[in-house]
């Protein structure tokens, strides 16, 4: 009989047990089989392979915003204690809201890594790169480390040991970004080299120098999983982490109440015009025009990470089209709310020359970068454990619009580029705004 | 036999029916509309045998262990299913693939004879589908320019003109029977309508029409074949309308919404016979427009262009040096003017060209109606939305000063929020925005608003705006509101551009145009045009990759494009460009 502990996620009736395809299982043979090929394989001995395929087997369990700000709140206490009551001040409450939160996440956090696991090893190519097996290894260390420990965490000790636990592991995988972007670069570098063939899915390659990145539709897929698989396990570990810390004003855990869009765009602004012009010596202006004083729930850290890359990218096409020392034409935020609507959309438009409709695929793509060669052979050798920063070692590589992307479709959002060759082009950053879709669960 | 197997596509149906209603796994209603296309939709068409008994015989399995699944929190309902479920599997199971074929041929059969029955129709059902099973052939914008650029007065003129008259003479029965089995075999009952029926009819028609004319040898044959293409085209302005008054007519009859796997398919269908349509009307329009020597007695209204006079540079349908900032101005016009006719303001449309200085002078080849078609259709759309929100703050700000001076409350078309239109050219697209400040719609619904079966307005605007002309479509006479959006962009997407259109709810709308830029001789066709449905097979479904701009995804998951992911028709993905053209054009025999 297994023991789950009630999970308040399950209670919104938001399992993603209807995700998993019905030919997930049939896709890799009989489980026995899988098991051999996998323990020789990886040469992981098998039972961890089969504590790894039981977990994958069963299903994630997805959260949508609301349902991390009502848990941080402590509005599902009742699902796990029979003495629910609770009193906002009362250090008793706190504890309890953490010690659930915590057996969700003892729960909720060996599946997920499971599923990415099995993920890692199933993509062809890229599981060959050196980079990926490491980031492999990494994840079945945290699974093991997560499985040592007992199943209900009863009291605050336990929690705190726990915490000590996801808090390493958190640390420990903050370079897996960089790790799988080399892991990508790796993979190119084999296919220019020959040590990997092309199968005819990848498409005939004309020349030899020619790699058709575009045709390699299953490794963007992967990549898309495994990134936004990641931000899910990232903000599940980062809210417990942060309602772990001392409170703060209109924040429970990473969520900020009142996240006002315009005071991310400002602070997304100073910023890039900062990179910008100490890189050209100048910055178009940016005017921001629409809902300013809007706020709604949301991860400022996000939205940060989202505006910025978008600005830096306009005022850069905007310096690079009219050239330096030009009267640049401003770059343009509206930010555009009703009352009733589903949604906060932020356009941000330039006028910095656009891309040709037949280079659109390219911009999105992870594996396609008109970043020169040096920078990426400074990434490979680049070690730093961050995630992003200004500087993070990701700049230039073509990462931060995909990225972007995962991140606004994380909570039900999108991002998209409508691009006027020859004129400028428009970025549409759709946010749900109450915050009730589930979380994207790729398998 | 025929008996049986009519009894089951009948259990087929009803089954399916029965489980939509049940149902909710996503991946049981996708095998179910695979069914439903395998068994009902397809079902003419001569497929491989062995193909046809293996696929039957796992449908049939795979269902029967979804169903067994599903049974486990059985209710009374679903346990009948079930024996309905196994009486249909047990027999596609047991009945050999020529009863499936029988009963393929069946469905086609019963609808055609329905018609032809009622309005004597002289072409045989064996006929029609012997010629619509034939691929029909592609041409480029590059091939019908090339064709078509004979000057009146040299030698070339007349025999060029008569290879086209005998390329159309055989290439159009083909695409005109394709049309009439599409709308014969329209989804969900659509193809049981009255309205379409009766295009069914006209579409057969125009096929004994055709097949009358004896293979054009001499001038005479020629002109007599073009004055007979002529009526066709002028003739077929209705069916849009009759089509929509069908889509209508079928919504008031079942009461209920259509649920949305079944609207699905109704709106793949659509597509398919409307962007087949284009390619149809297109040939037919520019071998009649093309006739240089009769041009000016040609009635230019034929594809509605009303100032023909200012038309005289184009060769048939295609101008060599389309001036979109012209063409714009010439739309925005238009649209204000109605605009005003309709509600006695309208919003200011700007008109930029923000063409850098390096593109300024290449050219555009396109076909000029239908960038203004679009154009109109666009505009038309901004218009109406600046207009109602606008109407909507009046109402706001007098509920909200009390006073009111009635002067102030005068509106004119500057206190609209201009409409703005940006032409920008580049290298590969010209691309046309059209922005408007009109409050924008929900992105979960934005994606209706391409659907054929949709139509976003009131009643009472519906009444106003037919007194007045602006609602009503560009083809002739009848409100064809809700297929505007669609139909613009299968016109977009012909020559292998895009039309795309970015909401900012609570703010308004953002239409993005692209289209390819051909150049001059339109001979150094971009990839994408090379693709284009038009291009390549005007059957196609348009479930090709389509850039949409900014996504990898194709098909459903994308959103765009509700038909997406479906299966293919008749003819294959025939890649024969230009030799096929040429044995039939060139051949002097």
């Amino acid at each position: 009989m297994r023991c789950i502990p009630e999970s308040p996620f399950r209670s919104l009736g938001q399992t993603s047990g209807n995700l998993v395809s019905p030919n997930y299982y049939s896709q890799r043979n009989s489980f026995s089989t899988v098991q051999k090929e996998y323990g020789q394989i990886t040469g992981v001995a098998d039972d961890v392979a089969r504590l790894i395929h039981k977990h994958a087997s069963r299903p994630q369990t997805g959260a949508s915003l609301q349902t991390l700000m009502k848990t941080g709140r402590g509005e599902f206490l009742h699902k796990t204690y029979d003495d629910h009551t609770h009193d906002d001040n009362s250090k008793l409450a706190t504890d309890k809201i953490l010690m659930q939160v915590a057996s969700f996440l003892r729960h909720e956090l060996p599946i997920r890594l499971a599923h990415r696991i099995l993920d890692l090893d199933r993509v062809p190519h890229m599981k060959e790169m050196n980079s990926v097996k490491q980031v492999r290894d990494l994840y079945v260390t945290s699974f093991l480390e997560l499985l040592s420990v007992e199943k209900q965490i009863q009291n605050m000790k336990e929690e705190e040991a726990f915490a000590a636990i996801l808090e390493s592991i958190y640390e420990r995988h903050a370079s897996v970004l960089v790790q799988m972007a080399r892991g990508a670069f790796e993979l190119r570098a084999a296919i220019r080299n020959g040590s990997i063939s092309h199968d005819s899915r990848l498409g005939s390659s004309s020349g030899r120098n020619s790699v058709k990145f575009d045709a390699m539709e299953d490794t963007h897929a992967f990549l898309d999983r495994f990134y936004i698989s990641r931000i899910g396990i990232r903000v599940l570990i980062g809210q417990y982490l942060s309602l772990r810390q001392p409170p703060v004003e209109n924040y429970i855990g990473l969520i900020c109440l009142k996240t006002s869009p315009y005071e991310i765009v400002k602070r997304a602004i100073d910023d890039a015009a900062f990179m910008c012009t100490r890189k050209y010596g100048d910055s178009p202006e940016v005017i921001v025009t629409g809902k300013l004083d809007l706020t709604f729930p949301y991860v400022p850290t996000h939205l940060h990470y989202i505006m910025l890359e978008l600005l830096k990218n306009s005022m850069r096409a905007t310096v690079d089209w009219h050239g330096i020392d030009a009267d640049y034409p401003p770059i343009k935020v509206v930010i555009a709310d009703g009352k009733e609507n589903e949604d906060v959309v932020i356009k941000v438009s330039d006028e910095g020359g656009g891309i040709p409709r037949s280079n659109m695929k390219r911009i999105w793509s992870y594996l396609f970068t008109t970043a020169d060669p040096a920078i990426q052979e400074g990434m490979v050798a680049f070690n730093e454990n961050v995630d992003h920063s200004i500087d993070s070692p990701l700049a230039g590589l073509g990462y931060g619009l995909p990225i972007s992307r995962s991140y606004a479709r994380y909570f039900g959002g999108d991002l998209s580029l409508m691009s006027m060759e020859g004129h400028g082009t428009d970025a549409f950053v759709y946010l749900t705004r109450l915050g009730n879709t589930r979380e994207p669960l790729p398998i | 036999m025929s008996a049986s197997s009519l009894n089951l596509s009948k259990k087929c149906s009803s089954l399916i029916r029965a489980r939509y209603a049940i149902g909710n796994g996503s991946s049981i209603i996708r095998l179910q509309s695979s069914m439903t296309s395998s068994t009902t939709r397809e079902i003419w068409r001569q497929q491989d045998a062995q193909d046809d008994e293996v696929s039957s015989s796992v449908l049939s399995h795979q269902m029967k262990k979804i169903m067994k699944k599903r049974i486990a929190n059985s209710t009374k309902d679903q346990q009948h299913i079930q024996r309905e479920f196994s009486s249909v599997a047990s027999a596609v199971n047991g009945h050999s693939k020529t009863v499936v074929d029988m009963s393929r041929k069946r469905v086609l059969n019963q609808d055609v004879l329905d018609i032809m029955n009622q309005n004597g129709s002289e072409v045989t059902l064996d006929e029609l589908r012997e010629l619509a099973s034939q691929p029909c052939t592609p041409l480029s914008l590059s091939d019908m320019h090339k064709y078509a650029s004979a000057n009146a007065n040299s030698k070339n003129y007349f025999p060029q003109r008569l290879r086209n008259a005998q390329f159309l003479h055989k290439e159009l029965p083909i695409r005109v029977a394709q049309r009439a089995v599409d709308l014969l075999t329209l989804p969900h009952g659509l193809n049981k309508t009255a309205e379409v029926q009766e295009i069914a009819h006209k579409y057969l028609r125009y096929l004994k029409k055709i097949r009358e004319f004896p293979v054009p040898q001499t001038e005479e044959e020629e002109y007599e074949f073009t004055e007979g293409l002529k009526e066709i085209v002028k003739d077929r302005k209705s069916i849009p309308v009759a089509i929509a008054k069908g889509v209508a007519s079928l919504k008031d009859h079942r009461k209920e919404e259509l649920d949305i796997y079944r609207l699905q398919e109704m709106e793949k269908a659509l597509y398919r016979f409307f962007n087949a349509r284009t390619g149809l009307r297109l040939l037919a329009e520019h071998h009649i427009l093309s006739c240089v020597k009769r041009q000016h007695e040609t009635n230019q209204s034929l594809v509605g262009w009303e100032e023909s006079d200012e038309e005289t540079d184009c060769l048939g349908c295609i101008k060599d040096d389309c001036s979109p900032y012209d063409e714009a101005k010439k739309a925005a016009e238009k649209v204000m003017t109605s605009c005003r006719e309709c509600y006695g303001i309208s919003p200011e449309i700007e008109v930029l060209d923000c063409t850098p200085e390096k593109y300024a002078d290449s050219n555009f080849t396109y076909v000029p109606h239908h960038l203004k078609y679009i154009l109109t259709e666009l505009l038309k759309n901004s218009c109406r939305a600046t207009i109602r929100r606008h109407m909507d703050g009046i109402f706001m700000t007098e509920d909200h000063v009390g006073s009111h001076n009635e002067q102030d409350g005068v509106s004119t078309d500057k206190s609209l929020p201009s409409v703005r239109l940006v032409i920008a050219r580049g290298a590969e697209d010209v691309t046309i925005k059209i922005a408007d400040k009109g409050g924008g719609v929900a992105r979960s619904i934005l994606d209706q608003m391409w659907t054929f079966a949709h139509s976003s307005k009131s009643v009472e605007v519906h009444s106003k705006e037919n007194d007045t002309g602006f609602g009503t479509d560009q083809f002739g006479g009848g409100n064809v509101r809700g297929f505007g959006l669609p139909l613009a962009r299968i016109y977009a997407r012909y020559f292998g551009g895009e039309l795309t259109l970015k909401s900012m709810e609570g703010y308004g709308v953002d239409a993005y145009l692209y289209l390819p830029v051909l150049g001059k001789a339109s001979e150094n066709l971009p990839k994408r045009v090379l693709e284009s449905p038009g291009n390549l097979d005007s059957v196609h479904d348009g479930n090709h990759h389509v850039y949409f701009g900014d996504s990898f995804s194709t098909g459903f998951l994308s959103g765009e494009e509700p038909w997406a992911g479906g299966v293919r028709h008749y003819s294959s993905y025939t890649r024969i460009p230009m030799q096929k053209f040429n044995d039939i054009a060139m051949n002097k025999n």
